[in-house]
């Protein structure tokens, strides 16, 4: 006996095992947690554009008045002595009068072509009212919708008045003559910019504003009542769209500092440099650098616009500055409209902030209209500070010797690294990085824009937020232009940042094809020195560019695109692989050159490598780009038509794909064929109906009312006919909640109640189920019951064959796949499925139902087309006639047409005395009806007569492509949370550790103390439904329990049930098998239905709504007889009576390796990682598999069978000689196969008959046989302590030890005054724990442990 | 017929007190009722006094206020000056005080030929400068002091008729009855 200890033994115990297993945690991978499963497909929301400017202006006429009257003085100003007198830095008394007006406004008019060239200039000189008026009425009318300039220097003449007048002169110049600012108003129209250099200049402002708001009323007035005066005469324009700019407040006077120049506001807005220099010298902190003088200022090297300069250089870090402080101070709409609207504008407004500064330190302050929040004090002005001195300290030797080299300013490097510093702390909710607009000025510079861009792409990094402020602070001109350099070290970065920007703001894609943006992208794509993350970048935003843009198609169709992706398809780079699918598949969308170039390279068949692709994303690429090729709306030749079947039949191979995600693809690729080959397709539909009503079928719908296409609503068995579409809304997040309460509800009222335990509950909380989950909206033609049938009905099986069918059942076949879709286990698939299959049908019937009433005679086709008063009633019940499609017909087919379609086009589309044909009119207006509620099909809704392709057309798609540039969207270069030792996930993540390790030790002392006794319960409840499987997590308190259909969550501790809800398998399936994915951290629960369909499960049990991960058909062929033997029965409680063992699973944690089989000929291995099935093992056996086992370091998988066989394969091997032993020693049906996990575990069996067999897998024959109880329904072994656990029919449960000694014996509930316990169901061990859960079809379920002491 | 006289006159005071009114009164014949600050106008007119014709140059000038730099052209070159205030303007009245002061500092004389006008009589109703005190600030310079109003010609001939008596008379050419009047 000392050997049977030995074989069932606990490993040897020791702290460095125990830490050890503690760090597998860490090591072991997680299954179904990439972002394909955590988030919903669908690309993020759009980017409102709020960067780009709708309405760009231009200054395009300037008018420049000045009011001098040199010589003589306004009377109401007191001048000092000596006063404030350079005008455009001209002293107009050193000249004479006349002289000097006209060189002086001939200065001012260079002072503006500074910074507006090509402008037309006019200056107007001690203009009188006349001459005012003339020169804006005709500036106006030359600009036309552009914007006016009206410069006013008003230093000859008396301050403005209260009654909003500026004055001129009267011809003679005797008098001051006033002049309406309304009048101003009229003449230079909208939109204008208005800038006043005068005392008092504020009042202007004001009174501007009351005129604009008059002006408003007049128009309210006349728009109101057109016979008013007001409205005869021409309308003023509104001045909305008017800039002022004032040199001071209505009370203030300007400065007259002699050493400051009479029009310092002038000089500000137009000479900003010279005068902000001056200006540095006359302060206190300018007597720091010795040596610096006016007159040296004067002498600063260099030309304004030559950035190299000295003084080019001070130039562009003032724009820098200016615009900088601008950006962080003002609002951004603000900001947009005057620094980003018009270049002249943005300019004055950037030399406004220097007069706010200057002018302000004269007790003076500056008023603009749109009025600005003060900025003088802004902290960048000292960075400006610095710069200057800077560069004045070095000009006594420059200029003085002649010898010194100027050094350049450190201004921009600096900022830099502050924006640098920004980075590494940066994130969303702190304030936008205040250097943003200067990284934009640094771009200019060759010196820094390596660096500039660098950091620029990894603000851009940091998410759509960055993206979008950038573009606010305008980068788009910049790098746009900068996609013309060649310098191929900016490669890289500019890739990087465009793929960031098209993530956010794919409209960029015209603004790229129009500078021909996309060849860089092309040339960076094709460039193989390229690193892989680098063409994928590029490789996206061609896919951007091709997207949905003919323009852009065309121009990359000619720059070679489609053999440039082609070549780089067998990348070893997935995402690569990914994007170079999806540009393919956007390129020829819809765009039939592309198609043909394709077809020419044989695109479609280097795309179907990818169909076996490793990484689902990747698959789901290539079917994107395959369905879109099939889904070209162009004329077919025979040619083309071969190749669409080509690839249709290539697609249907992914029927069984284990991603979701790629099989929604493959849905809604073969939509596209669909819509392509419609009238085929009609066809095919029809036989399908047709047949499956010829079949007899127990369903009474159908039967009740023969060629009834609908029966679901008026046909008595509505809870029975559980139609595909409202068993997905059960299972929509809110109603599953809800259904999962109202279960609890039912059930606790029932606990409540005296006859809680009435055999009869079982029906109400089914019936009620059921009822809850009864359709509501059962809009669809098919229901699900009749496309379940369908596809059983016409050989289904047949679909393992699809390969080399012949070529005029193709469409048959694809019909097939999608019947098949439409009952895939993943709802959001099955759904995609029924609206292609519904639209079809649909149609079919449409084109059908006319065909009989011409056979019944009672119609000509000389029928009125307009809907007469019969048809009336039609429109009111069902909206909007239903369009028969006629353009499907004139698609060439080679399959024969249906006899009733000989005609479609010249029928009228809506033939109105339909509606008297008795057996069918009432099902005309429903079923449109049903389409026009049908979810999602909004686009279907086209009104529109003529619109009926657009009815027809089933405007699917999944959001794969938007999904997947979200990538782009997101940080790509920031770490992942759980890789930072400090965030929340990565902290949970090691408590769940810590627990996980405890579990292990605490459960190893006790069992290692050895487990005498087996019989305390310690919990006991009634199930919602008969347990069928149960499962203890591995270390929390929770047990999940599955009935027929639902699953119900239970804390074992607490004794109290946390969740329960229905699994989603249609009537008819149970659930056979359960695992807990990912137990050591989020778990996922994974079940299994005798259907072969495999469900996963998030979370649950933890007051969350349970949702579904992934699902998809683990086993597609189960063999039919067993299956229908299976059906019959829900639960039995001797499972080889009941002829199915449904589905069987084993999980490996280790390696994310799943087996399956159940009802099957094969063990079919998935590899969850890739979502891929990857090997197929044949059991080589008549019988069904009962039970699995593997152990992932041994690659060895141990099988029991229904025919008592135990078999042992080796997974290495290939699929031939992988059975490496089999024992036929059982005679009956195998209940479990258990492969112990040590690296000499052995295997241990059990049969119906109660005999324990060990045997060593490398030998034939079994090395210790027990003999426990006959008529075993359920066994199972605890993997630490040396125990097994018997469940009988026979009502009673035996724990067993190693040596085949009874511990315990179950007979009794403990508290129900020991009442027996019922038929053993199920039965589980925790993993860890002394704990046995049983399961029995009483409904109860409980959990016995050891003796309390122990524990 | 004697040569007519060539004299040049300035009209100085505070602004808007009506010194344009009154000079194109004068000269025109007219009252301007609107307000177009004066930058600095000059007229001609021919008026005989006594049997004298006088070739009268008028200096309609900007108005002036206490703290205005009193212009140069204004000392030179100028026979009389008219000084208006108006009565219905205290600030007026006192600048035309202060103008006075510039004036003398400006032509630096004690006395120069000057008549004081009272302007805008006609406004009853917001006189605030009583005709005494402009009477006895007249005085107190040695000036001839009248109140006048720009709507009626006949006033406006009066003034610069009485300043050309001022400065005859300052020329010496006083009339025979004021010498009367001196030895009563």
């Amino acid at each position: 006996m000392k050997m049977d200890s030995d074989l069932l033994h606990s490993p040897a115990v020791g702290l460095t095992e125990e830490e050890e297993a503690d760090m597998n945690d860490w090591k072991l991978p997680l299954t179904f947690m990439k972002k394909r499963h955590l988030e919903k497909i669908e690309g993020s929301k759009a980017l409102a554009q709020s960067w780009r400017m709708k309405d760009r202006l231009k200054v395009v006429t300037n008018a420049l008045v000045l009011c001098l009257n040199v010589g003589v003085d306004p009377p109401d100003v007191v001048k000092t002595s000596p006063c404030a007198r350079l005008e455009c830095w001209i002293d107009p008394l050193s000249m004479s009068p006349q002289k000097a007006l006209e060189t002086i406004g001939a200065n001012l008019q260079k002072q503006y072509e500074n910074w507006q060239p090509r402008a037309r200039y006019k200056q107007s000189l001690d203009p009188t009212v006349d001459e005012v008026k003339k020169l804006c009425t005709s500036l106006r009318r030359n600009a036309k919708e552009e914007r006016v300039l009206f410069h006013y220097n008003g230093h000859g003449v008396p301050r403005p008045t209260v009654n909003g007048e500026i004055w001129v002169f009267n011809k003679n110049y005797t008098q001051y003559i006033p002049l309406s600012i309304y009048d101003l108003q009229t003449w230079m129209g909208s939109p204008s910019i208005f800038v006043y250099d005068c005392s008092n200049a504020g009042i202007i402002v004001k009174s501007f504003k009351q005129f604009a708001l008059q002006r408003e009323q007049e128009l309210e007035v006349a728009a109101i009542n057109p016979s008013h005066p007001l409205a005869q005469m021409p309308l003023p324009p509104s001045m909305k769209n008017c800039i002022q700019l004032a040199a001071c407040e209505a009370n203030e006077l300007l400065p007259m500092n002699p050493d400051l120049p009479a029009d310092l506001f002038t000089s500000c807005l137009t000479t900003p440099i010279k005068i902000a220099l001056r200006w540095f010298c006359m302060q206190k902190s300018a007597k720091l650098v010795p040596g610096v003088t006016l007159d040296l200022i004067e002498k600063i090297p260099g030309r304004l616009n030559d950035r190299r300069t000295p003084l080019g250089e001070l130039n562009w870090i003032f724009t820098a500055i200016t615009d900088t402080i601008a950006w962080n101070v003002l609002p951004r709409d603000l900001f947009q409209k005057l620094f980003r609207q018009d270049l002249l504008v943005a300019s004055l407004f950037r030399n406004f902030l220097l007069a706010e500064r200057i002018m302000r330190s004269y007790n003076c302050t500056p008023v603009s209209s749109p009025r600005l929040p003060p900025t003088y004090m802004h902290a960048m002005w000292q960075a400006w500070d610095l710069a200057v001195d800077i560069c004045l300290s070095q000009l006594p030797t420059i200029i003085e010797e002649g010898t010194a080299v100027f050094e350049h300013s450190p201004f921009f490097a600096e900022q830099l690294t502050a924006f640098q510093v920004w980075l590494t702390m940066g994130v969303e909710n702190r304030n936008p990085p205040e250097q943003l607009p200067i990284v934009l000025q640094v771009l200019l510079s060759q010196v820094h824009r390596l660096r500039a861009l660098d950091l620029l792409g990894r603000f851009l990094d940091l998410g759509p937020w960055a993206v979008s402020l950038a573009l606010s602070v305008g980068i788009f001109p910049y790098v746009l232009k900068l996609l013309q350099s060649s310098a191929r070290e900016l490669r890289p970065l500019l890739v990087f940042i465009w793929a960031k920007i098209l993530a956010v703001d794919s409209s960029c894609q015209a603004d790229l094809v129009k500078d021909n943006g996309h060849k860089y992208f092309l040339s960076v794509l094709a460039d193989s020195y390229m690193p892989a993350e680098h063409r994928t970048m590029a490789v996206f935003i061609l896919a951007v560019i091709v997207n949905n843009y003919n323009t852009g198609q065309e121009a990359c169709l000619q720059g070679n695109l489609i053999a440039n992706c082609l070549e780089q398809l067998s990348d070893p780079h997935p995402l690569l692989r990914q994007w170079v699918a999806i540009c393919l598949g956007r390129i020829w969308q819809n765009f039939e050159p592309a198609r043909w170039c394709g077809v020419r390279d044989s695109a479609h068949e280097k795309l179907y490598t990818l169909l076996s692709d490793p990484i689902p994303e990747v698959r789901c690429a290539a079917v994107f780009a395959l369905g879109t090729f099939v889904g070209n709306s162009a004329e077919r030749t025979d040619h083309s038509t071969t190749i669409d079947h080509n690839v249709a039949m290539m697609l249907a191979q992914l029927i069984n794909d284990g991603s979701p995600v790629v099989r929604k693809e493959l849905v809604v690729a073969l939509s596209h064929l669909v819509v392509q080959y419609e009238s085929n397709f009609c066809t095919v539909a029809l036989q399908f109906i047709e047949e499956e009503k010829n079949y007899a079928v127990p369903s009474p719908a159908n039967a009740a009312e023969p060629g009834n296409m609908t029966p679901v609503r008026d046909s008595p068995a509505i809870p029975r006919l559980r139609s595909v579409n409202s068993y997905t809304n059960i299972r929509a997040v809110t109603t599953a909640r809800n259904l999962n309460k109202s279960l609890q509800n039912l059930n606790l009222n029932e606990e409540g109640g005296p006859a809680a335990f009435s055999p009869g509950n079982l029906s109400t909380s089914s019936s009620a189920s059921s009822t809850l989950g009864s359709p509501d909206n059962d809009e669809y033609i098919l229901s699900f019951e009749t496309i379940d049938k369908m596809r059983r009905v016409s050989s289904y099986s047949s679909l393992n064959s699809l390969i080399g069918v012949s070529f005029n059942s193709v469409y048959t076949q694809i019909w097939r796949v999608l019947l098949h879709l439409a009952a895939d286990p993943f709802p959001e698939v099955s759904d995609l499925a029924m609206k292609v299959l519904n639209s079809i049908a649909y149609k079919a019937t449409m084109n059908a139902r006319p065909q009989r009433i011409l056979d019944s005679g009672s119609l000509t086709q000389s029928a009125p087309a307009s809907p007469t008063s019969k048809g009336t009633h039609i429109h009111q019940a069902g909206g909007s006639p239903p369009m028969p499609s006629t353009s499907s017909s004139s698609l060439t087919n080679e399959v024969p047409k249906p006899p009733t379609r000989e005609q479609p086009a010249t029928r009228p589309p809506y033939t109105p005395t339909l509606g008297g044909q008795a057996p069918h009119s009432h099902q005309f207006p429903r079923t449109r009806k049903m389409f026009d509620k049908g979810p999602e099909q909004a686009a279907e809704d086209g009104e529109e007569p003529g619109g009926h392709r657009n009815y027809v057309s089933l405007a699917l798609q999944t959001g794969l492509c938007d999904w997947s540039a979200k990538y782009f969207a997101q940080p790509v270069m920031k770490i992942p949370e759980e890789h930072d030792l400090e965030s929340q996930v990565r902290m949970e993540r090691q408590w769940r550790f810590l627990r996980n390790a405890r579990v292990r030790r605490q459960s190893r002392v006790i069992t290692q103390r050895g487990i005498s006794r087996l019989d305390d319960q310690i919990f006991i409840n009634r199930n919602p439904g008969v347990p069928s499987v149960v499962k203890f997590h591995p270390f929390n308190t929770c047990i999940a329990v599955a009935d027929k259909d639902s699953i119900c969550f239970w804390d074992w501790e607490k004794g109290e049930r946390l969740d329960y809800f229905y699994n989603g398998n249609p009537r008819y399936t149970r659930i056979t098998a359960m695992e807990y994915l990912n137990g050591h951290d989020c778990s996922l629960l994974l079940t299994a239905t005798d259907d072969g369909a495999l469900r996963v499960w998030k979370n649950f049990a933890d007051q969350k709504n349970p949702e579904m991960v992934t699902a998809w058909q683990g086993l597609s062929d189960m063999l039919p007889t067993t299956r229908g033997l299976a059906r019959r029965v829900s639960i039995y409680l001797d499972r080889s009576k009941q002829g199915g063992a449904g589905m069987v699973v084993d999980w490996e944690q280790e390696t994310g390796l799943l087996m399956t089989s159940g009802d099957v000929r094969v063990i079919r291995i998935w590899d969850t990682d890739r979502e891929m099935k990857v090997q197929c093992i044949p059991t080589g056996a008549d019988s069904c598999v009962t039970s699995l086992s593997c152990d992932s370091q041994r690659s060895l998988i141990v099988a029991g069978l229904g025919d008592g066989s135990v078999r042992v394969f080796d997974r290495r091997m290939g699929p031939s000689e992988c059975r490496v032993m089999t024992y036929r020693e059982h005679g009956a049906w195998v209940v479990k196969a258990h492969l112990q996990k040590e690296t000499d575990g052995n295997i241990i069996s059990v049969s119906v008959n109660g005999d324990v067999r060990f045997f060593e897998p490398r030998t034939p024959d079994s090395i210790n046989v027990l003999q426990t109880v006959k008529g075993l329904t359920a066994l199972d072994i605890h993997p630490q302590a040396n125990l097994f656990a018997c469940g009988s029919m026979n009502q009673f449960i035996a724990v067993y030890n190693t040596n085949g000694d009874v511990i315990s014996n179950i007979k009794y509930y403990d508290g129900f005054m020991g009442q027996r316990i019922g038929a053993i169901s199920c039965l589980a061990f925790h993993p860890y724990w002394p704990h046995l859960a049983v399961g029995s079809n009483d409904y109860y379920m409980s959990i016995y442990s050891a003796e309390k002491r122990l524990r | 017929m004697p040569q007519p006289k060539y004299r040049k006159i300035a009209v100085i005071g505070y602004r808007s007190v009506g010194k344009s009114s009154l000079t194109i009164q004068f000269v025109e014949g007219q009252f301007v009722d609107s307000y177009d600050p004066t930058i600095e106008n000059t007229f001609n007119k021919m008026v005989n006094v006594k049997g004298q014709d006088f070739n009268l140059q008028l200096v309609d000038t900007a108005g002036q206020d206490e703290y205005s730099i009193f212009p140069q052209s204004h000392s030179m070159d100028i026979h009389g000056y008219v000084l208006v205030y108006s009565v219905t303007s205290m600030k007026s009245f006192e600048v035309v005080q202060v103008l006075h002061d510039k004036l003398l500092d400006m032509v630096g004389k004690i006395q120069v030929p000057t008549v004081l006008v009272g302007n805008k009589k006609d406004l009853h109703m917001e006189r605030v400068i009583k005709p005494e005190e402009g009477k006895k600030l007249a005085d107190s310079w040695g000036a001839a002091f009248m109140e006048s109003s720009a709507k009626e010609n006949e006033t406006a001939v009066e003034v610069f008729k009485r300043i050309i008596l001022e400065m005859e008379k300052a020329d010496g050419n006083a009339p025979p009855e004021e010498k009367k009047c001196a030895v009563m």
